[in-house]
């Protein structure tokens, strides 16, 4: 560059400009990239479910791209994403009347025993020969969908914790 | 928490919350799942990994961390197994990320809404920033090495007793009289010291 630049050592302890200017850096990551409220939850609900499940198959979120701005709060439906091997599973989430309505789409298409896990509980229901299915009313907060084909054959899969 | 819990550094509090968790007692390990979640958070988001599936790294971090409750064999070494873990895949997860949008080609009229690959750069989150000085830091730390963002941030991130507990990871040193600068905060320093808006006061 043949820039003149005040050098400082790596080596040397850090001192009181370093620190305040990493404890600046820390609130300007802290705004600009804010931890999701409840991650730690999640992650815990996560681990419970382990246990609860063996020989699950994960499904990997498909990236959709990010918003510009976060924290908006628009009552739009929302539809992610999530694959692995043996399939794919589309779900719209939408505010109902009495919570949020999930609308799921297993592809292939295949008749389907769907369980959606919340930490007070789980609610079952079956998805159709087109593998489409509806759960009503779902509490919000965090949760995972579990599927498992009717006719008992393949491993089951499981989302990771998402917040409804 | 109790004041003795809030006096341990992260490190010591993941060496503890382990020891516990394998003895069956969970307490100290939600404890711990709750203090380091946010530092997790910042080395996967500093990987380029953008926010839903960062949570989901996150998530699978943590899993994977209980899976191997038994296996780590320096209780010691909690804390750095997760952000060693929390790196590699986060990196597996931006590689999975690049050959799906490289897989999917998007139409023309999908342009878009074609998938981009995450920046950890500047973008328009600037605009969070209420200040200038804050908006000038940003800016600044943005040119710096990618390496160099990662591993600032991660440190950052962390409360300060932690330093030591991340060092390890990132290169820093602990030495007799503390920890030292490391290359990256160097560097930032001198980025600093030559921009015209920046003022150290």
């Amino acid at each position: 560059m043949g820039m003149v630049m005040t050098e400082y050592s790596p080596d040397e302890p850090m001192d009181a400009r370093d620190r305040t200017l990493l404890a600046r850096l820390g609130r300007v990551v802290r705004t600009v990239d804010p931890v999701p409220d409840g991650l730690a939850d999640r992650a815990l609900f996560a681990i419970t479910l382990d246990g609860l499940e063996s020989e699950l198959v994960e499904l990997v979120r498909l990236q959709t791209p990010e918003p510009a701005l976060r924290g908006e709060e628009t009552v739009t439906a929302r539809t992610v994403t999530f694959t692995a091997d043996p399939c794919t599973v589309m779900i719209t989430l939408s505010p109902g009347a009495g919570g949020i309505r999930v609308d799921g789409w297993i592809a292939p298409a295949v008749r389907c025993d769907v369980a959606l896990f919340r930490p007070d509980g789980e609610i079952r229901t079956e998805s159709d020969d087109e593998g489409c299915f509806v759960l009503e009313d779902v509490p919000t907060g965090p949760a995972s969908l579990v599927l498992r084909r009717s006719d008992g054959t393949g491993p089951a899969v499981s989302t990771p914790v998402i917040e409804l | 928490m109790t004041d003795q819990a809030h006096a341990m550094t992260l490190g010591e509090r993941g060496a503890r919350a382990l020891v516990e968790y394998r003895e069956g007692r969970t307490g100290a390990f939600e404890a711990f799942v709750r203090d380091a979640t946010p530092l997790l958070w910042h080395v996967v988001r500093g990987q380029g990994v953008a926010r839903e599936q960062a949570e989901d790294v996150v998530q699978g971090v943590w899993v994977s961390f209980v899976r191997h409750a038994e296996t780590i064999r320096e209780p010691q070494a909690a804390l750095a197994w997760l952000l060693v873990s929390a790196r590699r895949a986060a990196w597996s997860a931006v590689r999975g990320t690049r050959a799906a949008a490289a897989r999917a080609r998007p139409l023309p009229d999908d342009i878009d809404e074609a998938g981009e690959v995450p920046d950890a750069g500047v973008g328009p989150e600037r605009h969070l920033l209420e200040t200038e000085r804050d908006r000038t830091l940003w800016r600044v730390f943005a040119r710096l090495p990618e390496r160099c963002r990662q591993i600032l941030r991660c440190v950052a991130a962390a409360d300060r007793p932690d330093y030591r507990a991340i060092a390890e990871v990132t290169g820093m040193k602990v030495t007799a009289v503390g920890v030292t600068r490391g290359r990256c905060l160097a560097k930032l320093r001198a980025l600093l010291d030559q921009d015209d808006r920046w003022e150290w006061s």
